[in-house]
């Protein structure tokens, strides 16, 4: 027992690690693009059209990739960008990238939720277009951003566990080569347990928030 | 929308009605400037308004208050939050802010209410507080679209008299928008109706009720009478006429003039009266039974005292 916590320790902070840079990273990037996507919809505060078209399809594109050939076509943009395509900090690139155009959806739709009689508001107030942005659609947003970014994490614990089976290191990694390839069943599912443990606290702390912002209301 | 042009003087409260579809809103929403007329354009105290664009439009967006319908206010904030928001848009010092928003929430009765989430308002409260977000930058003129349509009758008219009571006090000119032709007759000077995008009929609001001018005039006028009234009307052979009476011949005994005078009989088969403020405005339907020269005399008699006589509508 004590070997199989000693095992799990460092894999589990590296897929932390893993899962809350990628997060910040896809936030990032997939933030202001899906922020983009709301403003420049027809009928939006700053329709184009065309970029618009273009925007959608890129994001669509992206997000059809599957994450383990994104990953491998990936490995010469993690060297660029942290030296190295194997280990923790490497896998953070893909993981990254693969989440940003989930996160756009996310808030392209968490902001599309917020009624327009309430834009109209802002907008009749005199308020500039960025401000109408930060002051009002984001933070009636919230809650939907947020029960969004939950799903995010979830789908970037699953993604970070196929990320340890190409040289990624955390939880998939530990399951795969010491529990999988040793034969060693407890340790495979010691790993898949912790994965678990984390998706639900995951889900459960993001539930609160959700709860909590409501509440405020 | 077509060929409609209006001018709402100073200080007047003036009604927009027209039934769904007859283009209020979008009348209203390019006055406030949330749409751009494709030709035309939008004066704003003699300014022209419309076209502008940049910090221009904006400024004159601050202007020019909004109430809604629905509310719109900001769920995620305050009742002062929602008032504070077009004066943090502005770029006002803080301290200034705080002043300004009790000051507007203390005007429309919420001073207790200020750190209650919009959310937890009730109707009446959170269009108070609309009013308060609307007044925020003291302009000179106050849109309201349907800005009672979602409340129920007594809120209705607590709401209007708000809004009565801040055209006299702040010198507002208040535009509304409305379906209600109840609320027509409680708050508004002068009155505009549209019909399919086009202008049918605009004037006094006394004027419309005593003598509609124009089909979806008399339409809206009508659907006042309470539906038993329309149902006697309807039924029957007699010919029967429709007498509206306004101003004078408001207070004049005219039909027991008319029976004296003519060898006639009127008889009242429904009748209303409406007290627009303060000026009343009467409505009868009435069967005149007698000799068909006599029964033509007596109508142009009545025509002749200032009674709007129509044939009214045959079941």
């Amino acid at each position: 027992m004590a070997e199989i916590l000693g095992l799990l320790a460092l894999p589990l902070a590296e897929t932390v690690v893993m899962v809350a840079a990628s997060t910040a990273a896809a936030l990032l990037l997939g933030g202001p693009l899906g922020l983009a996507l709301y403003l420049i919809a027809p009928g939006g505060l700053a329709p184009r059209p065309a970029l618009r078209r273009v925007l959608d399809r890129a994001v669509n594109a992206l997000r059809s990739f599957p994450f383990v050939i994104l990953m491998i076509l990936l490995f010469p943009l993690s060297r660029l960008v942290v030296g190295t395509s194997i280990g923790t900090a490497a896998a953070i690139v893909p993981l990254s990238i693969a989440a940003a155009p989930f996160v756009a959806r996310v808030v392209e739709s968490a902001l599309a939720e917020v009624d327009r009689g309430v834009v109209d508001a802002a907008i009749a107030s005199g308020a500039t277009r960025p401000r109408i942005a930060f002051a009002v659609l984001v933070p009636e947003a919230l809650p939907s951003l947020v029960s969004g970014l939950t799903l995010t994490v979830i789908n970037l614990v699953g993604y970070s566990a196929m990320a340890g089976a190409i040289g990624g290191g955390g939880l998939g990694d530990l399951a795969l080569r010491y529990g999988y390839q040793r034969f060693r069943l407890d340790v495979t599912i010691a790993s898949v347990l912790a994965i678990l443990a984390l998706v639900e606290g995951a889900q459960y702390a993001g539930t609160r928030l959700v709860r909590k912002l409501m509440s405020m209301r | 929308m077509d060929g409609i042009s209006l001018e709402v003087p100073r200080g007047s409260v003036y009604g927009i009605v027209g039934r769904s579809g007859a283009g209020k809103t979008t009348l209203l929403r390019m006055a406030c400037l949330l749409e751009s007329p494709d030709s035309g354009e939008v004066r704003h105290g003699g300014r022209k308004v419309s076209g502008l664009a940049g910090a221009e439009l904006l400024a004159a967006r601050r202007r020019a208050g909004v109430v809604f319908q629905s509310f719109n206010l900001f769920s995620s904030r305050t009742a002062a939050g929602n008032v504070a928001f077009p004066l943090e848009a502005a770029g006002l010092p803080r301290r200034e802010i705080r002043d300004r928003v009790t000051r507007l929430l203390d005007l429309v009765g919420l001073a207790g209410m200020a750190g209650r989430p919009a959310g937890r308002l009730s109707g009446g409260e959170r269009q108070r507080v609309a009013i308060a977000r609307a007044l925020a930058h003291e302009p000179e003129i106050l849109f309201c679209d349907e800005a009672t349509s979602a409340l129920d009758p007594g809120t209705t008219r607590s709401v209007l008299e708000l809004i009565l009571s801040l055209r006299d006090r702040l010198g507002l000119t208040v535009v509304m928008v409305t379906h209600q032709m109840e609320v027509v007759r409680r708050a508004c000077d002068l009155v505009a109706v549209l019909d399919e995008g086009r202008l049918a009929e605009a004037g006094e609001v006394a004027e419309l009720f005593a003598r509609p001018r124009s089909r979806a005039g008399r339409r809206l006028v009508e659907e006042q009478l309470p539906d038993e009234a329309r149902e006697i009307e309807e039924s029957g052979a007699a010919p029967r006429l429709r007498l509206r009476f306004g101003g004078d011949s408001a207070s004049r005994p005219i039909l027991s003039l008319l029976a004296r005078s003519f060898p006639v009989e009127a008889n009242i088969l429904s009748g209303t009266i409406h007290d627009i403020r303060g000026r009343r405005s009467g409505e009868l339907v009435v069967e005149l039974s007698g000799e068909e020269a006599a029964v033509a005399e007596a109508t142009s008699w009545l025509g002749a005292q200032g009674v709007c006589v129509e044939e009214a509508r045959r079941g």
